[in-house]
């Protein structure tokens, strides 16, 4: 040991042992920045590179080794045999080449240990090549001890640094180089404090000895080379950070575009986060960095996430709050080193308007309630809980009476608000669990939730009456209108939903029936009445397809000759069951069901084309339902019909009743108009019956006024009745229209009306309503008499 | 002619009858709650009016802006606790004539006698109505300084 620390302290040029280490240094970093280049590289770039770094690291090798043996000082004259001062760097070069050869991109240790192994041979191989290519004028003794020692010692040590050097623990990683220094070391020295020199003077130099003023400039031309190749290598290491840096700027600005949240973790620990994280967070990047994943997203561990597959979780804000966002992990190669990524995505916007369109789907926009949709529903769902449960409920049907009215004289604007005004007061009538949703239009339904007892929803349904009965007052206008209320109650009405709704419905029905602004309660009788009335209507249609009508004409006189001047058309429907049903049975349900239309059609023709065979004196009155006036085309149906059969319009007397100027009187008066620009009469039926009747009289000009005949049945003998139809009869003459008293059923009542001046008579007294082909007899009668 | 201040001056009277239940007491505490809660309301619509409860009875007088006395309208229609609502009288105003005050309490003493008789008791809204204007201008009459609402209950 003694030799080795002589050796290095006395026998060497300590500035040349430095300039080797200098060299060796800057050799190395070359090669090893060539060689990372050559990583980065591809191809044939990548082997040129690589080639280039196993050369520089033998040349480093054999510059250093050249350097420290010329830094040797043996005290005696030396020289270099060339040949073999060429093989030793020869082998160094192909020694290192094998050696990463066998390394590159190894896991295994065993190829390592024997790349390193390999590197070790190479190098010792180069250190006694060159020593014995070391000549001196002496003899060479070896303490063989010492290399038998220090050899496979030296050559571990590099096998040890090469397993080391491909370790994934970076504390291991870094002992390679030191023990990379130490290898080099121990060979070195202790090859050089192994042998001794003896100077004899017997033993002169060899001739072909290089002295080491010659080899000199080659070794250090060698080093400058490396010099050069570190230079390169600097360049190429600061390209390619500086590139780095460019890639990750332009990461982090791409990852700052990105509209979700990202954050790169190492492990649970988040090292980057981009600005939408930020945002979602509300903290900022330095409060992000260092943050533990657990922190940011509670319940969440990481490690058990799969890739690529979203899931639902939680991200705790800077102020505590929470965010509902869905997380995607994924390992992403990033800096040459695979990294976990979250996304993290923003789900407020979305959760938001799934909960609007949900809200939407089952609600009504205008008045916020439940619609009908989601009213079933709920129905459903109480009649599904009362089979478990027991408890009794109750379906409640209304809708606001006359509310079309409303909506059609004021204004669509105003029926919106009215009925938003209207749900405001139902909620205001309800119970605390009680639900209320608007079925469309003016409907509502009541949904009443345990129920005591009938009494209970009878107090409910006079409460909604009560509220909406009460005036609303709408832009500064005062609107009455009132509720009508059905209920059914689960179980008594039964427990089907459906079968509830139906039930409530009927009640309601009948509430409407019975007058508004009232509450029925569902009863058996009024399923029955239903189904009766069902089984009308499918009748009713049936027999307008095979035309099961006829036409019957009741006469009309003339008061003072009474000679037939006209003949009032009367639909009679001969069931093939029933036999004749009276017009009180069906025309009402007609008018419902919309089946008044093609009735109404069917009469007005065929009254036209019976009457255009009478004789020409004789007129015919057809009624006309207020159903009819909503058809626009009314006008051009009579005037159609009138074509059709060749009457003169003249001979064609439309009546019509009150109820006919009830609704949209602007329109009715329209029609009626045109009516009368095409020639035809219209007269007032039924009049005395309604209520302002007057003013309608003074709107329109009626060509007759029909007398009601509830006021001829108590004549002559009730004075009261007998003062009306006086007074209608002069207020007719008055306003130049002619009276017709219908209902003479006495000789009296007719000399009454005759003695009155009024100018036609109607009633049994003359005729009842008879079949056409009577009709006509008593016609050809009459006119014989 | 028309102060700015009151070019949206909207009035509104209603009858209709109590439905509070209870002792004399009870039912003076719930007029109590009413007048409190009316009160502190129509401040903050800027409205004023007064109230007058005969035992049966509830008469009130709402004036202010359109917009805020049909809120409160709307409000006394939803509540239970009177019912039979009939409005006396509604439209545009020129003037007030039920004074200043968020909600003048109004309590009918012996000497209104027939009037009082002919709100609760007269089957015609109308004259039902005009005896409760009367009544209630004779009330507020003694405590502030305003026009007569009778003669504009006529018009």
């Amino acid at each position: 040991m003694q030799s080795v620390y002589t050796c290095l302290t006395q026998a060497h040029d300590h500035q040349l042992i430095l300039l080797a280490a200098g060299v060796c240094v800057v050799g190395v970093y070359g090669s090893f920045t060539v060689a990372t280049h050559a990583a980065r590289s591809e191809g044939r770039a990548a082997r040129l590179w690589g080639g280039a770094s196993v050369i520089a690291s033998g040349c480093t090798a054999w510059a250093t080794h050249m350097i420290a043996l010329l830094a040797y000082q043996p005290g005696m004259p030396s020289g270099f045999e060339p040949t073999l001062t060429a093989f030793s760097l020869l082998m160094a070069v192909a020694g290192i080449g094998v050696s990463v050869a066998l390394a590159i991109g190894q896991r295994n240790r065993i190829r390592r240990l024997l790349a390193g192994l390999v590197l070790g041979v190479s190098i010792t191989t180069l250190h006694y090549l060159g020593e014995s290519a070391y000549l001196v004028a002496g003899t060479v003794t070896w303490d063989m001890p010492l290399v038998a020692v220090s050899v496979p010692a030296s050559i571990l040590m590099f096998g040890a640094a090469i397993v080391v050097a491909g370790e994934r623990r970076r504390d291991l990683r870094r002992a390679a180089a030191p023990l990379l220094v130490v290898a080099i070391g121990v060979l070195h020295f202790c090859g050089m404090a192994a042998m001794t020199l003896t100077f004899d003077p017997e033993h002169p130099l060899p001739p072909q000895a290089v002295p080491p003023e010659v080899i000199a400039p080659v070794v250090a031309s060698v080093s400058l080379g490396l010099l050069a190749l570190a230079v390169v290598g600097l360049r190429l290491t600061l390209n390619a950070r500086a590139q780095a840096r460019r890639d990750q700027e332009r990461l982090r600005e791409l990852a700052n575009l990105a509209v979700e949240g990202l954050a790169v973790c190492e492990g649970e620990v988040i090292t980057t986060a981009n600005r939408s994280l930020e945002l979602l967070s509300g903290l900022d990047t330095a409060e992000l960095v260092g943050r533990s994943l657990s922190a940011l997203l509670p319940g969440l561990t990481i490690s058990t996430l799969p890739e690529r597959e979203e899931r639902e979780a939680e991200l705790v804000g800077a102020d505590g709050q929470r965010v509902p966002v869905r997380v995607l992990r994924s390992e992403v190669p990033l800096g040459g080193k695979r990294q976990t990524v979250l996304a993290i995505r923003d789900q407020r916007e979305r959760l938001q308007t799934e909960s609007r369109i949900r809200t939407l789907a089952f609600s009504d926009a205008l008045t916020g309630l439940p619609n009908r949709a989601h009213f079933h529903d709920l129905v459903a769902l109480h009649a599904a809980s009362y089979r478990e449960h027991g408890r009794a409920f109750a379906v409640l049907m209304l809708d606001l009476d006359r509310f079309k009215l409303v909506n059609d004289t004021l204004g669509h604007g105003l029926g919106d608000m009215l009925l938003r005004k209207a749900a405001e007061r139902l909620k205001a009538a309800l119970g605390e669990h009680d639900l209320v949703a608007r079925l469309g239009g003016d409907e509502f339904a009541v949904l009443q939730i345990d129920v005591a007892g009938p009494e209970a929803t009878h107090a409910l349904a006079s409460n909604i009456v009560e509220l909406i009965g009460r005036p609303f007052l709408i832009d500064g206008q005062l609107v009455n209108v009132g509720a009508s209320v059905g209920a059914a109650l689960a179980p008594i009405d039964g427990v089907e939903p459906d079968q509830l709704l139906r039930n409530a419905d009927l009640a309601l029905y009948k509430a409407k029936a019975d007058g508004k602004g009232t509450f029925r309660r569902f009863e058996p009788a009024l399923d029955a009445r239903m189904q009766a009335r069902r089984g009308l209507e499918a009748d009713l249609r049936r027999a307008i397809t095979v035309q099961e009508f006829e036409l019957y004409y009741q006469p009309l006189v003339d008061a003072r000759s009474g000679r037939i001047t006209a003949a009032e058309a009367l639909v009679r429907w001969r069931h093939p069951e029933r036999g004749l049903v009276s017009p009180a049975d069906f025309i009402p349900l007609a008018e419902e069901t919309g089946l008044i239309g093609p009735l109404g059609q069917w009469v007005l023709r065929t009254a036209c084309a019976q009457a255009a065979r009478w004789p020409a004196h004789i007129r015919v009155a057809v009624n006309l339902s207020p159903a009819q006036f909503r058809d626009v085309r009314l006008a051009d149906t009579v005037k159609a019909a009138l074509a059709a059969s060749d009457l003169p319009a003249s001979r064609l007397e439309l009546e019509i009743t009150e109820g006919v100027l009830l609704a949209d009187e602007e329109r009715t008066l329209a029609t009626l108009t045109r009516l009368r620009a095409a020639g035809v009469s219209i007269s007032m039926d039924d009049f005395g019956t309604g209520y302002s009747s007057l003013s309608y009289l003074r709107r329109f000009p009626f060509d007759k006024i029909k007398v009601d005949q509830s006021f001829i049945r108590q004549l002559p003998g009730d004075l009261e009745s007998a003062a009306i139809v006086r007074a209608i009869i002069t207020m007719g003459t008055c306003l130049g229209m002619a009276i017709t008293v219908e209902g003479v059923e006495t000789a009296e009542q007719f000399a009454f009306s005759a003695a009155e001046g009024c100018d036609q008579v109607q009633g049994y007294h003359v005729s009842r309503p008879l079949p056409l082909a009577e009709f006509l007899s008593f016609v050809d009668a009459r006119e014989a008499a | 002619m028309n102060p700015p201040g009151n070019a949206d001056l909207f009035r509104l009277v209603y009858r209709s009858r109590s439905a509070i239940k209870g002792t004399r007491e009870d039912v003076r505490q719930a007029i109590d709650a009413i007048l409190a809660v009316s009160r502190r309301r129509n401040a903050e619509a800027g409205v004023t009016g007064a109230l007058m409860f005969t035992r049966l009875f509830f008469v009130q007088a709402l004036e202010g802006p359109t917009a805020a006395i049909e809120a409160i309208f709307d409000r006394i229609c939803c509540d239970l606790r009177h019912t039979s609502v009939e409005v006396v009288e509604c439209g545009p105003v020129l003037e007030p004539a039920f004074g200043e005050w968020p909600m003048s309490h109004l309590v009918p003493d012996a000497d209104a006698g027939a009037l009082l008789d002919r709100v609760e008791h007269e089957t015609e809204l109308a004259d039902a109505a005009a005896a409760a204007m009367k009544l209630m201008a004779a009330l507020i009459r003694p405590e502030q300084r305003i026009n007569a609402p009778a003669q504009q209950s006529a018009a």
